[in-house]
């Protein structure tokens, strides 16, 4: 069995899959207990619109038919509806309801000699061409129309991306993000890892460390250590974090060759180092801000993979900044690596939990004063819905105002007692839990 | 703030002639500069050293109570801050941006994004303070190829695939 993926070509991979469902019988695909879902552009979800309207006429003389076909697509070319079939069965499309009066077009046609029906139909169809099997099915019962079907795009809708062993290598590379998070030192447990999917190596390995600098998400921390594997950088780097040593990271010229292309003579040394993170994935435990999805942007990512959505992400729930038509570069998105293995009740991962679990115990026993239990459970708004404790988890409603409304709420007690824990600096609001 | 901005102005001329987008920022705590930066992204081989972020670095490394200074602190930028720099100024709840020309490769204030809405405190945001001076700075920048940028990439895309 190969360990090492080093080519595109489709069928090999297809060959590869197939291997991998007959023979393998080590740890398996079958062993993965989560699914890969790819953050795809809204258009790509969006139901169909019957959004234009449009004549429908049909020829009493049936054999007049290619002539008049003929003729309505010298006369009256439609490119924005150029997905649509002009026949379907014996009616046929016209024109846009918009751009020609109804008596203006019936004269034109019977002074050309053709018999056309007393009354034109007005139909509703769709103005945007299908991109999807799904739309093309739909749009399909309104108009017959053509698509052009992008297969990878069909496979990126089922998560059908990746062959087994490809899946297994991010969920080993997710594990040790998750790893980096726990290790972090900051209340917000995230961790990333980059790495170089050609060569299957870890680039860099970065935990979060925003108490103490804003800027060190751990994404922001990743980056910075791939510009240290290449003799740049601008923070050090902690002793908690990894990145791979610049004398190591040049890789050797068997596989140099394959991956960037043909090199020559003193020029190869140059030309074959990296540059910024082109090429690379990264693995996040939680989809990453505004500000570190820009980042990655910047450093030209390949691919982002990550855990979880959270409430203030930008690749995928407030924005797709991956997707950007303005910028110079996108990259695609995967989400839901390793995310169910890790789940309790709740869709929560470990990572997020260890600053948490230990003021679970007295949110219980807040829950448990009636009073209070009482009045959470008849909130219609349901604010702290949430706020129930499935094991020994604290489960935190995902939005913005309610991260405010339980410090208020969960206030002194637990402050006092978060401040004397080592895994929390005492700032509630900073227990922001993956979901 | 025209004087700040002239300030700026001064720092990214100073970035175009060592090879970096020409982009100068300051951030005004109290009527005074505390930081002052410009990009080092060829330097750093770190694309997300901006202008802003090298300031802000600056400002957690010299004041402990960092987070009260950020929040009256104004930014004065050269060029508009981009998605990730803007998020990061909202994030930390600036009194304030004034920034001169509109950055329509990357802008995160109005140009590609507004990245003021990711933010439950979003500092106002004011423009065209000298924006013609920092247009020309750039224009004169992107006159002129990046050494640093890949050869080709449909190779780097079938790597991908």
């Amino acid at each position: 069995m190969t360990t090492r993926k080093n080519s595109d070509d489709e069928c090999e991979d297809e060959q590869r899959k197939k291997k991998m469902k007959t023979d393998d019988t080590r740890k398996s695909a079958s062993d993965i207990q989560w699914q890969l879902k790819a953050v795809l552009a809204d258009e790509v979800y969006e139901s169909v619109k019957t959004d234009t309207a449009v004549y429908v006429t049909s020829l009493t003389d049936k054999s007049d038919m290619s002539r008049f076909i003929k003729f309505l697509c010298i006369e009256y070319p439609i490119p924005k509806l150029h997905h649509l079939k002009r026949v379907n069965k014996s009616r046929i499309l016209l024109q846009i309801v918009d751009e020609v009066s109804e008596d203006d077009l019936k004269e034109k046609l019977v002074s050309e000699g053709f018999k056309v029906g007393e009354k034109f139909e007005i139909v509703h169809v769709p103005s945007k061409k299908p991109l999807t099997r799904t739309q093309y099915t739909e749009a399909n019962k309104i108009w017959p129309c053509s698509i052009h079907e992008n297969k990878y795009l069909e496979r990126m809708l089922t998560g059908d991306v990746f062959n087994g062993e490809d899946m297994l290598k991010h969920e080993k590379y997710m594990q040790m993000a998750v790893d980096a998070a726990k290790r972090g030192g900051s209340c917000e447990k995230v961790g990333a890892v980059v790495v170089d999917p050609v060569l299957d190596q870890v680039v860099s390995d970065a935990s979060d460390d925003r108490d103490k600098h804003p800027l060190k998400h751990a994404t922001m921390v990743a980056i910075d250590l791939v510009a240290r594997s290449q003799k740049g950088g601008a923070w050090p780097c902690s002793n908690l974090d990894f990145y791979l040593s610049p004398e190591t990271s040049e890789p050797s010229p068997k596989v140099e060759h394959k991956k960037r292309g043909s090199n020559d003579g003193e020029n190869a040394a140059n030309s074959g180092l990296p540059y910024l993170c082109t090429g690379y994935y990264i693995y996040l435990t939680r989809e990453p801000c505004a500000m570190c999805a820009m980042a990655l942007v910047h450093s030209r990512i390949l691919r982002t993979f990550y855990g979880c959505p959270s409430t203030n992400g930008a690749l995928g729930t407030l924005a797709k900044v991956h997707l950007l038509k303005d910028l110079n570069h996108r990259f695609e998105v995967f989400s839901g690596v390793l995310r169910d293995k890790y789940s309790l009740n709740a869709e929560v991962f470990e990572a997020a939990l260890l600053c948490i679990t230990r003021c679970t115990v007295i949110a219980t026993a807040l829950l448990l004063d009636p009073e209070t239990r009482e009045e959470e459970e008849n909130r219609s708004d349901r604010p702290l819905s949430g706020l129930r404790t499935a094991t020994s988890l604290l489960l935190l409603q995902p939005s913005r105002d309610i991260q405010s409304k339980t410090s208020s709420f969960l206030s002194s007690p637990i402050r006092s007692f978060l401040r004397g824990t080592p895994e929390c600096d005492g700032n509630l609001e900073c227990c922001d839990v993956i979901f | 703030m025209e004087k700040w901005m002239r300030v700026a102005l001064t720092r990214a001329k100073c970035a175009l002639d060592s090879g970096e987008v020409p982009v100068g920022c300051l951030f005004i705590y109290r009527d005074e500069i505390i930081a002052e930066g410009s990009n080092i992204v060829n330097e750093t081989k770190n694309a997300t050293r901006h202008a802003e972020i090298n300031c802000i670095d600056e400002i957690v490394a010299k004041y402990r109570d960092w987070r009260s200074v950020f929040k009256e602190t104004h930014v004065v930028v050269t060029v508009e801050p981009c998605i990730m720099c803007a998020s990061a100024l909202h994030n930390l709840e600036i009194a304030g941006i004034t920034y001169g020309c509109a950055n329509d490769r990357f802008g995160g204030c109005h140009s590609v994004l507004d990245a003021s809405r990711f933010y439950p405190k979003p500092c106002p945001v004011f423009s065209g303070v000298f924006g013609d001076e920092a247009m020309n700075l750039l224009k004169e920048f992107y006159k002129q190829t990046n050494p640093n940028a890949p050869e080709n990439k449909v190779k780097v895309k079938k790597v991908a695939a």
